[in-house]
């Protein structure tokens, strides 16, 4: 059973391809990363597969239904999109009973849902005296609001503190369950990472990976780090790894080898026996962060500016 | 913050969205406090202050130059509808301000993002639409109605002050209040509409408000002078006849036809718009 799939899904917007062929199929249950730099379309994608805006070409479905009908699926998706959004001269309280009685919702889910979020207690403060983190609560609990078999977080995390981040991965696990399936739109790898089971990773509207977090992290390279004391003696360790037949790199004094974590003590013993003394020996896991960008070649700043060219060539040819 | 993962509440079906849901989940949104005090306030103030004003500067009947510029004179108020009176010339400060009412309500929901959420929970947009306009439309039905018992309370008091014989007002009065409230709540609700339409068209309170109220007081007033034969049959010169109950020049049924068809194409404007375009801010 999927909970969202797309079939060559593409929009555009005038000569910018924002969502360019997307083909994928996450499944239902646990937490889905949905993975990309800022303007990579992640956001347009989920405007077009829960109705918003139309697509340009191809398909999709989501819970089973053809994201043609959205009225079909409606009222099993909550969704928080690009933001929380909220009357701020009314209160959480109005606010909420608003999108309940919008839904058909008895009054009782609404303080289910407070509950849920840690905002018990605040239900008659007006919105607009919330802090950030205080919103995004409010928007989770807004998405909530029908109890939603698919869960659509856009950034949920956004202007958190750490505590606040942590207590949000918490709850969403939580809420993944068997039958929940919560897609967390994110270009924060490290919170991805930490509570994504599944993972879609566009870029410029492409797909670049669909699967789980488990198979990509399989690709991630191990590597140990070793720094000499002194950095006179690093061309004699480079050497000395070289004679092993080791891949390895060099940047600032660090010399970064491609070895899987029980090996740091060969490295180790290599150095003594070249009569070096180590400062540092790390063993050391690519990240989702390292992945992503070894799956792009680039960093978010040249992505964003790789963006900005595919739309300016877009605009001249 | 509860970290649970079983959550009791019973799956809602897709029949209990209907449009009853729409029209309430509209109101509460409507009805707040901004709208409630501002909107219903400044328009009993604007309802006294301009029965005031009216009132004081009564004209000299016997003046030629009252009759060249059709002046408010004692004789007017003491008609069967001069309890009213006031509603004519408030007429088009109420429409201009349930024009910004509607046009704030509705391109807000742009401005703040809500119209996303609003879609995603009801995908059906005549829906949503038609809920805006029914919650809308009893909003300008409560606010015209306030207005129109602030002009008749403060028509008494006044009519003392100032000597104005009250005795017309004591016959037919009803007939008089509800003829005269009609003619006072159907241009105000076409104003409305035209806010609505042209914050769907331009999803901004701002441009909406300053292209309706832009239109009201320059295009109208420079195609009166260009060609002063269409400005009875423009929407603000049509709206206005029909506050006034008519004028010499466009008579009460045709203005009555004409703001009906203003009407008509607000709303069938603001509809096909919403239920076609892409949800963006």
């Amino acid at each position: 059973m999927s909970s969202i799939t797309a079939d060559h899904l593409t929009r555009t917007f005038g000569d910018l391809t924002a969502v360019d062929d997307l083909t994928f199929d996450l499944p239902a249950g646990g937490v889905v990363g949905f993975v990309g730099p800022n303007g990579s379309g992640k956001s347009t994608t989920i405007r077009v597969l829960l109705g918003l805006i139309a697509a340009s070409g191809g398909t999709g479905t989501v819970l089973g239904e053809s994201i043609e009908h959205p009225e079909r699926f409606a009222h099993r998706v909550g969704a928080l999109i690009e933001g929380p959004t909220f009357v701020g001269s009314l209160t959480a309280w109005d606010n909420l009973r608003s999108l309940a009685a919008l839904r058909g919702l008895p009054k009782r889910r609404i303080h289910e849902v407070l509950d849920i979020v840690g905002l018990s207690g605040r239900e008659h403060d007006r919105a607009s005296t919330f802090s950030l983190g205080m919103k995004q609560r409010l928007g989770i609990a807004a998405a909530l609001l029908p109890d939603p078999e698919l869960l659509v977080l856009d950034e949920p995390t956004n202007g958190l503190d750490p505590a606040g981040i942590v207590e949000i991965r918490s709850l969403l696990k939580s809420l993944a369950d068997g039958r929940r399936t919560v897609v967390v739109s994110s270009h924060l790898m490290s919170e991805i990472q930490a509570m994504a089971d599944d993972l879609v990773v566009i870029r410029f509207g492409k797909l670049l990976y669909s699967g789980s977090l488990d198979g990509l992290m399989d690709d991630a390279v191990e590597r140990v780090i070793a720094e000499p004391e002194h950095r006179s003696d690093l061309p004699q360790l480079l050497n000395a790894v070289e004679s092993q037949g080791w891949s390895h790199g060099s940047t600032g004094g660090i010399v970064s080898i491609e070895l899987p974590a029980d090996r740091s003590a060969d490295v180790d013993r290599l150095a003594r026996t070249t009569g070096i003394n180590l400062r540092q020996l790390t063993p050391q896991r690519d990240n989702l962060e390292d992945l992503f960008l070894r799956l792009t070649g680039s960093s978010d700043a040249e992505l964003t500016a790789g963006r900005s060219d595919q739309r300016n060539s877009g605009a001249t040819s | 913050m509860t970290s649970t993962a079983t959550l009791p509440t019973p799956r809602p079906v897709a029949g209990q969205q209907n449009m009853v849901n729409a029209v309430r989940s509209e109101w509460i949104r409507i009805w707040r406090p901004t709208f409630r005090y501002g909107a219903i306030g400044t328009l009993a103030v604007f309802a006294a202050t301009i029965s005031y004003f009216i009132y004081s500067s009564l004209a000299d009947p016997t003046s030629a130059e009252t009759a060249r510029r059709g002046a408010t004179t004692s004789a007017d108020l003491e008609k069967p509808v001069g309890m009213i009176y006031a509603l004519g010339p408030i007429s088009t400060i109420t429409g201009v301000i349930l024009l910004s009412l509607w046009a704030i309500a509705t391109a807000s929901d742009y401005d703040t993002g809500m119209i996303r959420v609003l879609v995603q929970a009801q995908p059906s947009r005549l829906k949503l639409l038609s809920a805006k306009l029914v919650a809308l439309t009893g909003f300008t039905v409560i606010a015209c109605t306030v207005t129109v018992l602030a002009t008749a309370a403060a028509a008494r008091p006044l009519a003392r002050i100032y000597d104005v014989e009250r005795a017309a007002w004591r016959t037919d009065t009803p007939v008089e209040l509800l003829s005269g409230a009609f003619n006072f709540l159907v241009p105000t609700l076409v104003w409305g509409l035209i806010g609505l339409t042209i914050a769907v068209l331009t999803r901004s309170a701002g441009v909406a408000i300053g292209l309706g109220i832009g239109w009201l007081l320059v295009v109208e007033n420079l195609i009166a002078i260009t060609a002063p034969d269409l400005t009875d049959y423009l929407p603000g010169g049509t709206l206005s006849a029909l506050a006034g109950g008519g004028t010499p020049d466009l008579e009460w049924s045709l203005a009555l036809g004409l703001t009906t068809l203003y009407g008509i194409a607000a709303t069938t404007i603001s509809l096909v718009t919403f239920r076609n375009r892409d949800i963006t801010s």
